[in-house]
């Protein structure tokens, strides 16, 4: 998820650092003082759960948690993700000082889409218009697990039941079968409105992240449907993980301690 | 109560610490080193985790982007490349997904008798492969036939074989992380926040005024 330094063109630099720059700049207008602990702390909580890399599949895979980060922090995900990032950068070479800004923008942007798709779904929970985008986005995902169903199966073809193959494949699987179920609970009523948003954030913001990752690579010459899906199949995965995991938070927030979730705006 | 506030995103940074002793998979970062031995510059290619990047197309240059050649990795990421000029060589892989791996060998690391970047040759006599079988030395490796340089020769490519172990060893070394370091991260951001909260905190009662 990390660009590496040398990877992309210099206008695609330069335009996710200015990007990167104003996104930072707004937000910290925006920022109280009182907020400022609870981004430090996200921040954090970002800076370790990147660094755990697990070998997955095509290439490791780390979490990334910037769904949480979104729905938590909002805009101020920018200046959270762009400190991490920078600090990783410096200390552990992920990414690079050249590539921050586009790194950043690639994870931050999508936090804050999903800041305002999770906080509106999460306020209008009894509104018609709410429950079906949440059908749209569940009948999204599903075409998408179609798709990376017979991307893995063409190369299942061509490289035979290797290690990655199985691994995503099961995890593809673990992620139908998680979204599936929580979408049965939800609209039994079982799940949490705030669980089954949780879950859609957390999931989409990985998704998008993949995405623009994608564009950044082929603004600077790559090939887009190989880079994207190189990369949007290898972070099934994380989608799964982060998707669960983000669900279980937010559902105990929005118990535990509600106002976390309208305080930073 | 106010450690109520605290408790949630302590308990998830206390989570993911024991999370982070507990495993040791780093991976993600790529590794890329080269190790000359003569005129001939061996060089490896790989990931972190230790997976190896296996058939990849290496670009020689050298520093003002001219072409010297190319040269592919074998399945476990190694390839040798022949110098034939005494000039900085730049390698690149482009390992797909936003995954380059570039490394420089300067011209003061290869053997002066290769022909300098201005063209004055200096041709080596390369010893006959019985002899340099029979000296214990890789075939590959070039050795001269005079008896001095011979010593001199074999001197060289028996201590840069033990070298280039080191190197690897220290290549590896320089990739690993340690947990202060992830301490430290984790400092510098509560650091840079508490600062920023200080600085906001003064600005702030002057501007209720």
């Amino acid at each position: 998820m990390h660009i590496v330094d040398g990877a992309l063109s210099n206008p695609v630099l330069i335009g996710g650092g200015l990007l990167a720059a104003s996104g930072v700049a707004y937000s910290l207008k925006k920022l109280e003082p009182e907020d400022l602990p609870r981004v430090g702390v996200l921040s954090a909580v970002f800076f370790v759960a990147s660094l755990i890399h697990v070998p997955l599949g095509f290439s490791s895979v780390h979490l990334i948690l910037n769904g949480l980060l979104g729905i938590i922090l909002g805009w101020a995900a920018f200046p959270a993700l762009a400190v991490a990032l920078l600090l990783q950068a410096v200390f552990f070479g992920f990414g690079g000082l050249t590539v921050l800004g586009v790194n950043a923008v690639n994870i931050a942007f999508p936090a804050v889409l999903v800041y305002y798709l999770c906080r509106w779904g999460l306020s209008a929970e009894k509104h018609l218009l709410a429950k079906r985008v949440a059908d749209g986005l569940f009948g999204v995902f599903f075409l998408l697990t179609i798709w990376a169903g017979f991307a893995l199966y063409q190369l299942y073809q061509i490289e035979g039941g290797s290690w990655s193959v199985t691994v995503n494949s099961v995890s593809l699987i673990l992620f139908a079968v998680v979204m599936a179920y929580g979408y049965f609970l939800y609209r039994r009523g079982t799940l949490s409105v705030a669980g089954f948003w949780g879950f859609l954030g957390g999931s989409l913001s990985i998704f998008l992240t993949a995405v623009m990752v994608a564009i950044s690579l082929a603004l600077s010459g790559e090939e887009f449907g190989k880079a994207a899906e190189f990369v949007i199949v290898a972070h099934f995965p994380v989608m799964a993980v982060e998707g669960l995991l983000t669900a279980a938070t937010i559902q105990l927030i929005t118990k535990v301690k509600p106002e976390l979730l309208h305080a930073v705006r | 109560m106010p450690f109520d506030k605290t408790k949630l995103p302590g308990l998830c940074l206390a989570l993911l610490l024991g999370v982070t002793t507990a495993t040791s998979a780093w991976a993600h970062k790529i590794i890329s080193a080269a190790y000359p031995d003569g005129d001939k510059i061996e060089g490896e290619i790989g990931f972190s985790n230790g997976d190896m990047a296996g058939d990849v197309l290496v670009v020689v240059s050298d520093a003002d982007g001219n072409k010297l050649g190319e040269t592919t990795t074998d399945e476990d990421g190694f390839f040798t490349f022949i110098a034939t000029a005494r000039v900085d060589h730049h390698f690149r892989a482009d390992l797909s997904a936003g995954h380059i791996a570039s490394f420089v060998v300067t011209a003061d690391e290869l053997p002066e008798t290769l022909n300098g970047a201005d063209g004055t040759a200096k041709q080596v006599a390369v010893a006959d492969a019985g002899d340099s079988a029979a000296a214990g030395m890789a075939p590959t490796s070039p050795a001269v036939a005079s008896g001095t340089i011979m010593d001199e020769e074999l001197l060289k490519s028996v201590v840069g074989k033990e070298v280039s172990k080191l190197r690897k060893e220290l290549a590896l070394f320089k990739e690993e992380r340690r947990f202060q370091d992830i301490l430290g991260g984790i400092g510098y951001i509560l650091g840079i926040f508490g600062i920023a909260s200080f600085l906001l905190g003064r600005r702030k009662p002057v501007k209720d005024q």
